[in-house]
This record gives structure tokens, sequence and C-alpha cells, in this order.
């Protein structure tokens, strides 16, 4: 949060530095398909400074959840913009597969045995369903 | 006790269900060969017990049916038998098994890959596992094209028909109590009805359709397929694969096999169109097959703004200022009454209207 407010003055003391915001581009220039797509679907241009600050609080994230320094880049990089919207929302709450049942009390336990031999899930490695034909 | 156990066959069951009449003879028989005291019981006790177990298992189907019928529409694979045999198996621990999953999903389609290289890119240690969405990411990353499947059994079954493996979220565990998994389907049997999986440490798991219906839905269905970029998809809208294809920056093949789709889609042929600029000249006439795309967008679409503009400034660099104006001013005329989301477009388009007036 710290390192994109500091993103954030840098930015805009260049902005007024230059006398322009970055996204208002004084000369023509190709349009890119990333922003005729956001064009279409949203009506509204796609911004450089937008993107970059969310992606900058997407590596924040990341940082936060202990990816290693070193690979935050090439990871936030990956992504695309509203990839990078989602994943700033969605970072501690999104399904995140390889998550562990932590603590499973004697009656969950019963349970989950008993939803195994129905089917309905697959905790234990020893169940097997019952034939429901 | 006896009673309980021989209503428990379930051999009597159907009896019970297809006569009344018959399975009360069928059930008091066997009361002749017992003892004296166990005569004692009363038939109509006995009755009482066969009608109780049919019920409670007639209750349990309608249970099941009652939960899963409007969530499954279709409850079974209508589907053959497909196994994949091209799809290596990485073992992976608990918490691995995103970048396990996806190591095979990948190997499958010719990317060589091991699950320890893909846990540097996708495995987020404070969530102790992998997001959908960084391994969505992570295909394109590898130079193959994610596409989403819908969420249907029938989808995930077309694509093992078709020849591609489908990597899929479950949870193993239930709503209140989640346990999330990644796993790839590498086959169906339909015979036994079971789902194959390359599933966490387990090569080749057999799961009946029935748990996989439900362990899969409880995930909210998420199953994806790594596409090269030559072929095309098997079930994306437009809309979805063309941003498919921007964010992967795919090349011009990838965008041709898109506006043999949709040839009527704008976005298709000016995401071409552009695909072509952004190859190196020695490719040949980059250009000119630049200049046809944006023409076709427009053609397709006479208020694609953004294709005039690409084309108006392809037009200019070549010295063809008129033509240039033309394109650009045709665009303008055209959206003038027509959207009003090309407002946020327009700008873009006066902008090179005046730098190509002001052109020396």
């Amino acid at each position: 949060m710290r390192s994109s407010t500091r993103l954030l003055s840098s930015v805009l003391v260049a902005a007024l530095f230059f006398g322009a915001l970055p996204p208002v581009t004084a000369s023509a220039a190709m349009i890119d398909t990333p922003s005729a797509l956001s064009w279409q679907s949203s009506g509204d241009m796609r911004t450089d400074l937008g993107d970059l600050l969310n992606r900058q609080e997407v590596r924040d994230a990341l940082q936060a959840h202990g990816v290693q320094a070193d690979a935050l880049t090439a990871r936030v990089a990956a992504l695309s913009d509203s990839e990078a919207r989602a994943l700033r929302q969605q970072i501690d709450t999104a399904p995140a597969g390889g998550d562990g049942v932590i603590g499973v009390l004697f009656t969950v336990f019963i349970i989950l045995l008993i939803t195994d031999i129905l089917g309905l899930t697959k905790v234990f490695p020893f169940t097997r369903p019952i034939n429901r034909h | 006790m006896r009673a309980y156990q021989w209503h428990a066959l379930p051999h009597s069951q159907s009896i019970v269900l297809s006569s009344p009449a018959r399975a009360h003879k069928r059930l008091i028989q066997p009361l002749s060969a017992m003892r004296g005291w166990e005569r004692l019981w009363p038939t109509h006790r006995l009755h009482c017990w066969a009608l109780l177990t049919m019920a409670l298992s007639l209750q349990g189907c309608a249970l099941l049916d009652a939960t899963s019928s409007p969530t499954f529409p279709d409850q079974h694979f209508a589907a053959n038998t497909t196994e994949l045999a091209d799809v290596p198996f990485h073992p992976a621990s608990d918490h691995q098994c995103g970048p396990g999953a996806l190591a095979s999903l990948l190997g499958q389609s010719g990317v060589v890959v091991t699950p320890s290289d893909l846990a540097a890119e996708i495995y987020l240690p404070g969530r102790e596992g992998t997001l959908g969405i960084e391994l969505t990411a992570a295909v394109r990353r590898y130079g193959r094209l994610p596409e989403r499947l819908p969420p249907r059994l029938d989808a995930i079954t077309q694509a093992l028909a078709q020849g591609h493996a489908v990597l899929v979220l479950q949870n193993l565990g239930l709503d209140w109590l989640p346990r999330w998994h990644f796993a790839t389907v590498i086959g169906y049997d339909a015979e036994r009805d079971e789902v194959l999986l390359h599933s966490g440490e387990e090569a080749r798991q057999a799961l009946p359709g029935f748990t996989f219906e439900h362990t899969w839905s409880r995930s909210g269905r998420f199953a994806l397929i790594a596409l090269r970029h030559d072929q095309p998809p098997l079930f994306a809208t437009a809309a979805d694969w063309l941003q498919t294809l921007a964010d992967a920056h795919a090349g011009p093949d990838a965008w041709q096999i898109a506006t043999a789709r949709w040839p009527a889609s704008a976005t298709a042929w000016f995401g071409l169109g552009n695909a072509w600029l952004t190859q190196s000249p020695a490719a040949g006439n980059t250009h000119s097959q630049a200049e046809q795309a944006f023409r076709q967008a427009l053609a397709a679409d006479s208020s694609f703004l953004p294709a005039a503009n690409n084309l108006a400034m392809l037009l200019a660099r070549r010295g063809e200022r008129p033509a240039a104006l033309l394109v650009l001013d045709q665009a303008l005329q055209h959206t003038d009454q027509a959207r009003a989301e090309a407002d946020a477009m327009r700008p873009a388009l006066l902008r090179t209207r005046i730098e190509i007036v002001n052109q020396p």
C-alpha cells in the first residue's frame, strides 16, 4: 500500500512537471487491441496509469502472501489487465487449490466419512463410494 | 434383529416394490423354519420393517435426486470412453496440486515443465495453494492459449474426445468445509461411469462420475484446457476468445483462426491487422496484410473507429494522405449518430486526423 502511494505521488509529480497526465497522448498513435476491446466492452479506453497502479497493488499483495521477491515482476507481468484487477480483489477469498482441511474434528471426520461413502465428497484416500446404480 | 436383517437384503426390497402381496408371503415364509420364540414376532411387524426400510431407502434416493437435479442438468456423461495416453503424471503433495496439475496439462500440449519450476510462478505461500487466475495466466506464459470450458460435464468429455486434457478445480470437502484441489482429467470410462484423473499423488485415479460431479460442481465448475496457437477454441464466445488472444499477444496465425470462425467480427479483423503490424517486415508484406485486415474490419462494422484510425495511419505513412483522410472522415461520420460509446475513441481519431493534415 505504502509503495503504491509512493508510486502514485512520483507519477503525479512527473505529470505536473511535464504539464500533462500520461494517458493523454499528444500525438497520434496506433490503437492496440486491448484498448479497442476495453473500448468496445465498457466504452472506456484503458489507461496505462490505472493499470500501472493496479499492478503495483497486486505486486504488494503477492509479496505479502510470501512470494519471493525475484519472482514478483514476472508474475505480475504475466497477468492481463482484468486478471490483475481480479487478483487484487480476490487474493484472500478465491479458492486456493491445495488447501488442506485444518483441524478436522471427530464429528467432521465422521460426516466426511459418510459423505465420502455416499460419493458426495472424496476427502479420504481409503474410502470407496457405494455404487449408486 | 433377525427380521431387520432379512429386510436389509436387497432382494426383499425389490419384491416389496413389485408386489406387496407376494412379498408378504416371502417374508413370512422363513418364519416356519424359525425356533419357537421367534415365531412370536408378529408378521405385521415384519411388514413394518420392510416398509420402513423401503421408505428410508427411497427417501435417500429422492433426497439426493432433489438436491442434484436442479444443479446437474446433465446427470450422466453422454459420452464414449476416452483415455488420453499422452498426459504426463507429476506426483504432487497436497499444497502443490496446482503446479502438478498444470505441469500435466502443459506437458500434454507439448510444453516440458516440472511442478517445481511452476511452483515459483504460481504457488501462493500465504494461501498454501494456487489461484485459478494465476494458473490461467501461466498457461499463456508457456505459449499456450487457455480456454475456460463452459460449466457442463459434456464440455469436459467433448474436450477429451478432441484430445485435450482438462485441468479442473474440485472442492473435495463440503461447501462449509472446503478442500480445494486441482487435478487433470485424462479420460472417462463410460462403461463404469468413472472419471480418470491425475490427482495429487495418485496417477489415473478412477473417480465415480457421481462423485466427480459433486466435487467439481462445488468448486464452481472451473475447467481449463491449453491450446496451441494453431488450434481453434472449442466453446469460447467471440468476445472471450478475442480477449484471450489479445492477452496472449497472439500472432497472425491465431487471429486468422478467429477471423475464420467469426468473419462478421470487426474486432477479430482488427486484432489480425494489429498482429500483422507486430511481425517483422522481413516476414513479407505484413503492411498490406494489415491493411487488408483493417479494411475487412470496417467492412464488417463501418463505425469501428480503432480500425479506421490504424488504417489511416498506415496509409499516411505510405504517403497516401487523401485516402487516409477519407477513411477517417467516413468512420467519424458513421459514428455521429451511431454509438455513444464511440465517444471515448473519437478524440484519438481527431488527433490522428490533425497529425495527418499537418504532415509535411
